[in-house]
């Protein structure tokens, strides 16, 4: 069973930490004692007030009928003397036959004190008649009358009634009330053991409840425990989740998607790194087992050297790239922005890509509006250096690479921002359209150009998107096979400040622009 | 004996073939896997090394193709080097597979044992009377003693005595010794058999008239 098991070792950690299951059994727990104790306490209360009642009622019937039959004895002693005014004579009293009435006398009595019994007081306390066994204590506080007024009292295991009666006496009926309350404790010990079986069946209800209520996060740790950077196609099944934890358990499903699909990438990067030093590698090792083989002319020996050279070349060129692209994936990097004069770095650029185009035979043609921006010059001198010498590299001898870089009205950059647009186009073969969204990817190249000689490490253009991206801007690629290709970068309006407006190049094709 | 590497990067290419070809083998070139595949299906190689990325036609889609006609052994030679690359590999039809950067020694060792492997003659040392080729070593052992022989002498006493028992024919000889760039007299075959029978002995190679050649059991 895997209830609480997680956060049983997670508590033992660091003992005084709260438990969730814990809080939820003992105030559940606690509530159920309080309501069942409540309850019973209310059940016998109510028993014991009733029981009271009742006995109350019939002594005081008693004592009623008590009090009339002193009442018919007044009468008759103020009718047959004169001694009215002196009140009840005590001889009178003590002759006349004094019995509780039959109907409460006839009760089962084991023992002689448990017998009903009177006692008729003058007013000053002396006692006229008593069958009562014991000694029974006056009555202290008859004075006052009202619907208020006490007539019954307890006396240990007695209980006792009152009525007063003529002259200020006080006839009292009392009795024998541990029978009674036998009862009333048998109640108590029932309602208690009611409330222990009910307060336990609560307690394991609670405990399975706090368990229920706890085994998602149990389940949701189970699937966190086995995620590991090499396993991250686990997911935690919210299928049968209460609606709380399936919201926490697609959030944490989401972030686990994002991860792998990050490691993935990492990955796949990692894997065509070395992938792509490998050739490099095998070229330089071949050519030198070859060299080795046996003895080589002078000629031979410059061969495999320059081959060397040219696969070590190549394999720079990777290692700067995975180089860059690292610092770029990097925390630690920011750009470094300052207000740039962009047109004055793309000319920089290009007289730097001048000997290169000369050496394949390109024209560049430059169509520039002075545009300052915010930008980090340097990486952005990469962007420019990248995508011009890939556009002279696929250059057909005699082309032409098309430079513009133009201001964007609001209007016409729709919801996007774009404040700058530089586009290059090259006319060379051009990109099928089934490449064109991947011209981005790290290490991708297109097929045909797979072969060495031309291709670059593949990371050219990631590097240039990188860059573009942390500038908030974006870059595309338009591409028609047989025609060219154009690669486009939108920077955004933000810090975009036009030096002047008498330049600006209505924008179309770039080939209808003037050299420069 | 002749193969065909299908290799896209030019370097590799160029020594491979170079390093084969002074093993005496007569070695084919191919850039891309389209020309892979054509020179592949026309000839029968008696192995061909295949680079995975090609361009044009990947090396698996190569082999797919290859093996709906052709028994051809293949070596896979490539960067992919996981397991499930590895797996892929050799149950598309590969026959065995190699990762670069390699060791050319372990290369040519690995061309020899396909080579063997398809000729169903898994020993290394092939015995012939009183002439043994010892293949690993790449020499021609007669009454225990080394003959000299040129790379393309070697490669045709092997053809002849791993085919021993049966005709191989000028054609079959011709084929597998030259590659597709040479284009000599039609009887160098003579030429290479003569200069053989004069340094292994007269009888250690028949000749069926009109058939071709036969080295006994």
């Amino acid at each position: 069973m895997l209830t609480g098991e997680p956060q049983q070792s997670l508590a033992a950690d660091h003992s005084p930490r709260p438990s969730l299951r814990r809080r939820i059994l003992f105030w559940q727990t606690t509530l159920l004692a309080v309501v069942v104790l409540s309850f019973g306490l209310a059940i016998y209360l109510q028993q014991r007030q009733t029981r009271l009642q009742d006995i109350d009622s019939e002594l005081a019937a008693a004592a009623k009928v008590l009090r009339v039959q002193l009442q018919a004895l007044a009468d008759r002693s103020a009718a047959d003397s004169e001694d009215v005014a002196r009140g009840l004579m005590p001889q009178r009293v003590a002759a006349e036959t004094w019995r509780v009435p039959d109907t409460f006398a006839r009760r089962h009595v084991r023992h002689r004190y448990e017998q009903p019994y009177l006692v008729i007081r003058d007013a000053q306390q002396q006692i006229l008649v008593s069958t009562a066994t014991t000694d029974v204590p006056a009555v202290d506080d008859v004075s006052g009358r009202g619907p208020f007024q006490r007539t019954t009292r307890g006396r240990g295991d007695y209980r006792e009634a009152w009525e007063t009666g003529p002259s200020d006496t006080l006839i009292l009926v009392g009795r024998h009330v541990a029978a009674d309350f036998r009862d009333l404790r048998e109640l108590a010990f029932v309602l208690t053991a009611i409330g222990v079986v009910v307060l336990c069946l609560g307690f394991a209800a609670a405990w399975r409840l706090s368990a229920s209520a706890v085994s998602p996060i149990a389940g949701i740790s189970e699937v966190a425990v086995r995620l590991s950077e090499t396993r991250l196609d686990e997911r935690i099944d919210a299928s049968r989740m209460d609606v709380e934890f399936e919201q926490l358990a697609h959030t944490l499903n989401a972030a686990v998607g994002r991860l792998e699909v990050a490691f993935a990438q990492q990955v796949k990067f990692t894997a065509d790194a070395s992938h792509e030093l490998r050739t490099p590698l095998a070229v330089i090792r071949m050519h030198q087992d070859l060299a080795l083989s046996k003895d080589r002319s002078a000629a031979d020996y410059r061969q495999t050297i320059e081959t060397c050279a040219r696969a070590t070349a190549r394999m720079s060129r990777l290692v700067e790239g995975l180089l860059e692209l690292a610092r770029l994936d990097g925390p630690r990097w920011s750009l470094q922005t300052t207000s740039t004069d962009l047109e004055f770095l793309i000319r920089e650029v290009v007289d730097d890509c001048g000997v290169l185009a000369a050496a394949s035979g390109v024209r560049l043609q430059m169509t520039l509006t002075p545009i300052v921006l915010e930008l980090d010059a340097g990486r952005f001198t990469q962007v420019i250096w990248n995508l011009l010498s890939n556009a002279i590299t696929h250059s057909p001898e005699g082309g032409t690479v098309f430079v513009e870089l133009e201001p964007v009205p609001e209007e016409a950059a729709g919801a996007e921002a774009c404040g700058a647009r530089l586009t290059v186009c090259d006319e060379g073969p051009g990109i099928a359209a089934e490449y064109q969204s991947r011209v981005f990817d790290r290490f991708f190249r297109v097929e045909q150009e797979r072969s060495r000689q031309t291709g670059g490490s593949g990371l050219g253009l990631a590097i240039c998107r990188a860059i573009v991206q942390a500038h908030q801007g974006r870059i595309g690629i338009r591409s028609e096979p047989g025609e060219g290709t154009c690669v486009e970068v939108c920077l955004p309006t933000g810090a975009e400040r036009a030096r002047s407006s008498g330049q600006s190049v209505p924008p179309g094709s770039p080939t209808d622009k003037s050299g420069q | 004996m002749r193969l065909l590497i299908v290799e896209d990067e030019p370097d590799l290419l160029q020594g491979l073939t170079q390093a084969l070809r002074e093993d005496g083998y007569a070695v084919d070139q191919a850039a891309d896997g389209e020309d892979g595949l054509f020179k592949a299906q026309t000839w029968d190689y008696d192995a061909v090394i295949l680079d995975w990325m090609l361009p044009k036609l990947d090396g698996r889609q190569v082999l797919q193709k290859l093996r709906q006609s052709k028994t051809t052994p293949v070596l896979f030679l490539t960067a992919k080097d996981t397991i499930d690359d590895r797996v892929a590999g050799l149950d598309e039809g590969a026959d065995d597979y190699l990762t670069k950067p390699f060791d050319l020694a372990e290369v040519k060792a690995r061309v020899r044992a396909l080579i063997r492997r398809s000729l169903h003659q898994p020993a290394p040392d092939l015995t012939a009377g009183d002439i043994v080729v010892r293949t690993a070593a790449r020499e021609v052992l007669r009454d225990g003693q080394p003959v000299r022989l040129t790379a393309r002498e070697y490669r045709l006493v092997e053809l002849l005595v791993s085919h021993q028992g049966k005709v191989v024919t000028r054609t079959m000889i011709y084929d597998h010794l030259f590659d597709e760039h040479h284009d000599s007299a039609s009887n160098i075959v003579d030429v290479y058999i003569s200069r053989l029978r004069s340094s292994l002995g007269k009888t250690f190679i028949r000749t069926r008239r009109g058939e071709g050649y036969i080295v006994d059991r």
